[in-house]
């Protein structure tokens, strides 16, 4: 959120600018009914509106759930398997990382971090319980439980 | 109504029948002005000068009723006005739109006085006609804001800041009018005038301050409830301010500015339709009164003022947009956005009713309205080229110069 600004609109409500990595520039008003409107702006004219799209309270929410929704629920899935310290993470095998290729064998993972692999996502195909020949590659979504500073080893050990 | 339901019954056919034909009447004109997308104040005007004193054709209704109704839709007028801004928005609005409201004042406050002085009517009336040319119609450019999709513009927050400057100048311009009209010596005059402000900066401070209290003590689950208790809260301040001489209207923009929160939405969503019909009632009376006989020899005057005045509104938006860095197209829409008068002129001129410069204040008021309700939002809606003080100056300089006067002088010869 730190290139959001915000400007009040008196009687109105307030608007909230955005700007994306594009150079593309976003606007929501918020209106105190709950309406919200969200305005692409003009690139000829970057005071005006290209086009806006109106949103009632709930539709407004809808739109939000498919923008942010899937990170939150994960967050929130997170949040929900920690349990008695210990912890489920998802993490995401990153190029040129110091585990990256490698096998589960091969790095030690057991006697390094503590933690065991649940499963290693591969292109969408799932190895559920991969024993010591199961390879980080990159990209590749790993699933581990364990105590959360093993975590942090681990998560250290599969980013670039 | 009082007076209706003592009259005998067949009076009361009479009346409803009347004021049932003259609100469907309304209606039509509403339904009308909104399909070509403009305010319906223009069209209630216009029915007003044709069907009342001296029109086309003439309808006597119901005075006392209607008298009383139009009134009410001042107060409603100004109730929903206070409504629409908090008071943390009033004091931001005076802290970050103070230069621009003070170009919007000396702009737009001075061509009515000087107008008003020129057609020998007297301080009084220059004073009213000032406020006519002054105030633009809050109602018109949110409206306009809305149906343009402009709200997410980045000109739209100067315009915005310049109505709530426009709000506050009320505040003080009514009470002060309200005294004026009452009329006594210089210095009882100004003894009120000095009391009146007082009042109203006393209110203003606990009204914003207390907001939250007075909304609580509001508060009801049911609209019913609401409603009625809101209702009556307008009408008895109204009737307060009015006894101390601050003009009732005044006191229904207080109690507008004192609700808050949950009970403003709230009483901002039932009294609005309250509003539609009484101001709708009181933009008809206003103009019934008036002969279009007496329009005519003010015409020309009310199309001069239109057009200067038309011109120094697009010049304080131009301003205003400019403080916020807008670019040169924003300001232009700024401009055009702010130009539309309608309902607190007629307000203001209203006023007067009754009083000396009734009668040539009355028909001016109308005209001039009449036209910047209608050329308002078109200006809004196709942004026409129009030079800036700028643009005009340089090419004046331009054709003063002398290599110019010369190539002139060739072509003429």
């Amino acid at each position: 959120m730190g290139r959001v600004s915000e400007s009040e609109l008196p009687g109105v409500g307030a608007r909230f600018d955005f700007s994306t990595d594009d150079g593309e520039q976003l606007g929501v008003v918020v209106h105190r009914s709950g309406r919200r409107d969200v305005a692409f702006y003009d690139t000829d004219d970057p005071d005006a509106c290209r086009a806006v799209v109106h949103l009632e309270e709930h539709e407004a929410r809808d739109l939000a759930e498919l923008l942010g929704g899937s990170r939150l629920s994960e967050e929130v899935a997170r949040l929900r398997h920690q349990v008695a310290g210990i912890t489920l993470d998802w993490l995401t095998v990153e190029a040129g990382a110091p585990w990256a290729g490698s096998t589960i064998g091969d790095a030690e993972v057991r006697s390094e971090t503590g933690v065991s692999i649940v499963a290693i996502i591969s292109d969408g195909a799932t190895s559920p319980s991969p024993g010591p020949e199961g390879v980080f590659g990159v990209g590749d979504t790993v699933i581990a439980i364990g105590m959360p500073d093993g975590l942090e080893v681990l998560a250290a050990r599969l980013s670039g | 109504m009082f007076v209706i339901l003592a009259a005998g019954s067949s009076d009361v056919a009479m009346a409803f029948i009347e004021l049932g034909a003259l609100v469907i009447g309304l209606g039509v004109l509403a339904r009308l002005s909104h399909r070509v997308g403009l305010s319906p104040i223009p069209a209630y005007l216009a029915a007003g000068l044709i069907f009342g004193t001296g029109g086309l054709a003439q309808i006597n209704f119901a005075d006392d009723f209607i008298d009383l109704a139009s009134e009410i839709g001042v107060l409603l007028l100004l109730f929903v006005l206070g409504l629409e801004y908090t008071g943390a928005e009033l004091t931001d609005g005076l802290r970050k739109g103070w230069r621009s409201g003070c170009v919007d004042l000396a702009l737009n406050f001075t061509p009515g006085l000087v107008a008003g002085l020129l057609l020998g009517w007297g301080p009084l009336g220059a004073l009213m006609l000032a406020g006519v040319t002054y105030i633009s119609s809050s109602g018109v450019v949110s409206k306009l804001l809305g149906d343009l999709d402009r709200m997410a513009n980045r000109e739209t927050p100067s315009v915005l800041t310049i109505l709530v400057f426009e709000d506050l100048v009320m505040a003080a311009y009514l009470p002060v009018l309200g005294v004026l009209l009452v009329g006594g010596s210089v210095v009882s005059g100004a003894i009120s005038v000095g009391v009146a402000l007082s009042v109203t900066a006393l209110v203003l401070v606990l009204a914003i301050r207390m907001g939250g209290p007075i909304s609580a003590l509001l508060s009801a689950r049911s609209d019913e409830a609401l409603l009625l208790s809101v209702m009556g809260l307008i009408l008895v301040v109204g009737g307060l301010a009015q006894r101390v001489q601050v003009s009732a209207a005044i006191g229904a923009f207080l109690v507008g500015i004192a609700l808050s929160g949950e009970v403003r939405e709230r009483a901002e969503d039932l009294l609005t339709p309250l509003r539609d019909l009484f101001a709708a009632l009181f933009f008809v009376l206003f103009s019934l009164r008036i002969d279009p006989g007496d329009l005519p020899p003010v015409l020309v005057a009310a199309a001069l003022l239109a057009g200067i005045t038309a011109l120094t509104k697009i010049a304080t938006g131009r301003f205003a947009a400019r403080q916020l860095g807008v670019g040169p197209r924003g300001r232009d829409r700024a401009g055009m956005a702010l130009v539309a008068r309608g309902e607190f002129s007629i307000v203001i001129a209203g006023l007067a009713a009754g009083t000396v410069v009734d009668s040539a204040l009355a028909p001016t008021a109308a005209a001039y309205v009449l036209i910047l309700a209608v050329v308002g939002p078109l200006l809004a809606r196709f942004n026409p080229p129009v030079p800036s003080l700028d643009s005009m100056r340089r090419r004046l300089a331009r054709w003063r110069s002398p290599d110019r006067a010369v190539a002139g002088g060739d072509a003429s010869a």
